[in-house]
């Protein structure tokens, strides 16, 4: 039978925060993936801070994406796929088999590139993940707050009912995603390179959001633009050919950086 | 090598700097000649080749703001660009000295009191360090930016020294005086004499300032004089 992983309320969680800041949330240790033959992640050790803002950055097929998809075992969907190595969430292995994906994936929500929203309206995209979870508090409140939360309140409160999400500009389907994942109260938000469909401006909105965000939930973000990482991580990942080249400060990354494989990609002079 | 224009741009401020610091040797040596030969056409000379400075400190902080605006630079090719701001200032700053030393050279009194051979001695010191400072910030050799660094306490005692001399010769001057007014005369002497040590003291600052901002550039660790110097000062 499958159990819930035990993790502290989000009050304890910041309250554990404000007592030992830098606590990892997400840790891998050794983590190596292959898709069929082809090998993905490579002995990947790294810890993720609880409410800090986590870049990966590397070039295309370096396994960014890969490898956040492994904390709330997303790759679990894919067929061929094989994991050695450890995942903790809490110190809790999350591959162990007691536990339940579906948990995992309530406790670490996921933001896509491409904004998904259901064909739905504004409310019911919101509050879809809490019908299905079996909410039984005041829904409405719950809806508000998380737009409110995503910066999409103001927006579209004259059209909740009204409006479907795909009527939403990019921009703003982004956010309702990002409203749909906080909704259900998780502790980490994946975003996979969530800007990369948005213009400049809805960027702008998008990052704001994150440094909002940082302060209630852990964010892990997979990025091409490094100027997007630079500007709102506190922590960033530099990942070349499924190893992890260099890990810490964003500023020591994108300042003086140790190593030479880093500072060529972040320069631009390979990638 | 991907970003090639960009890169080619990176290369070409370090290009300007050399340009830019082979014009503040010119002038420098310019204003130690009319020092020493108390030439005022070659005085008058400096204001023109003082523009040109100025021109290329404004074409390379122009080169600099391009890159920053349009490249968004990060780690060495950010450090390379604030290090160039500051050279630049450097090296305008010594331009300005150059002027200063070779309008002090008009004053008949200075060889009163310092021997021409000391007071240029002192300004091919001065000299060597800028020109060394350049090349090191060319070749990113912080073994020879350390060196220079360490340098500036020899240029700092030998300053001492002259300064020493200098008013030692000024209170023997001032007791053989015939009269008054002779003695005063000798002590408005002291002041040209006194600044032009300053000022090629300054050379030698500057120097240092560039040399550190070649460690920076290649460490990206910031060093301090001190940690050079024997006396720690």
């Amino acid at each position: 039978m499958k159990t819930s992983i035990v993790v502290p309320s989000r009050r304890q969680a910041q309250r554990d925060d404000l007592s030992s800041l830098g606590e990892p949330i997400l840790q891998t240790r050794q983590l190596s993936l292959w898709y069929g033959k082809q090998q993905a992640l490579d002995g990947v050790t790294l810890d993720i801070p609880k409410n800090k803002i986590t870049a990966i950055i590397g070039p295309s097929g370096c396994g960014k994406s890969t490898l956040i998809r492994c904390f709330n075992r997303m790759n679990d969907l894919i067929p061929g796929v094989r994991i050695a190595g450890e995942i903790f969430y809490h110190h809790k292995n999350i591959q162990d088999p007691d536990v339940d994906p579906v948990e995992v994936r309530r406790r670490i929500g996921m933001v896509f590139q491409k904004p998904n929203p259901f064909p739905k309206s504004i409310y019911e995209n919101v509050a879809f993940g809490l019908r299905i979870n079996g909410f039984q508090g005041n829904l409405d409140r719950r809806v508000e707050g998380a737009l409110r939360q995503a910066a999409l309140w103001e927006e579209v409160t004259d059209y909740l009912h009204k409006k479907s999400g795909l009527d939403l500009s990019g921009g703003q389907q982004q956010r309702l995603c990002i409203a749909r994942t906080v909704a259900i109260e998780p502790e980490v938000i994946l975003m996979d390179e969530p800007c990369s469909s948005l213009d400049p401006i809805a960027t702008a909105k998008i990052e704001d959001l994150m440094l909002e965000l940082k302060r209630d939930y852990t964010v892990v973000i997979v990025t091409h633009n490094m100027q997007q990482a630079a500007r709102v991580s506190d922590f960033t990942a530099f990942l070349y050919l499924g190893r992890l080249i260099e890990y810490g400060p964003t500023k020591k990354i994108f300042e003086n950086p140790d190593k030479k494989e880093t500072e060529d990609y972040i320069t631009g002079k390979f990638g | 090598m991907a970003r090639e224009s960009y890169q080619q741009q990176l290369q070409q401020l370090t290009e300007s700097v050399r340009q830019m610091g082979a014009k503040v040797l010119e002038g420098l040596d310019l204003g130690l000649r009319t020092l020493r030969e108390h030439d005022r056409v070659l005085a008058e000379s400096l204001d023109a080749w003082d523009d040109q400075v100025d021109e290329l400190n404004l074409s390379i902080e122009k080169e600099c703001m391009d890159l920053l605006a349009l490249q968004q630079p990060v780690a060495v090719d950010l450090r390379l660009i604030t290090s160039v701001f500051k050279i630049i200032t450097d090296l305008e700053r010594a331009a300005d000295l150059a002027v200063n030393v070779g309008q002090y050279g008009m004053d008949a009194g200075v060889f009163v009191l310092v021997s021409p051979d000391e007071l240029t001695a002192l300004g091919e010191f001065a000299r060597a360090m800028l020109r060394d400072a350049i090349e090191v910030f060319i070749a990113k050799d912080v073994e020879r930016a350390r060196e220079i660094i360490r340098r500036d306490e020899q240029m700092d005692q030998r300053c001492w020294t002259l300064r020493r001399q200098v008013l030692a010769r000024l209170l023997e001057l001032a007791r053989e005086a015939h009269s008054p007014q002779e003695a005063k005369e000798f002590v408005d002497d002291v002041i040209p004499v006194l600044w032009s040590i300053r000022d090629l003291e300054r050379v030698g600052d500057h120097a240092v300032n560039i040399s550190e901002r070649t460690i920076y550039l290649v460490t990206g660790r910031k060093e301090r004089k001190a940690e050079h110097h024997e006396t720690g000062y």
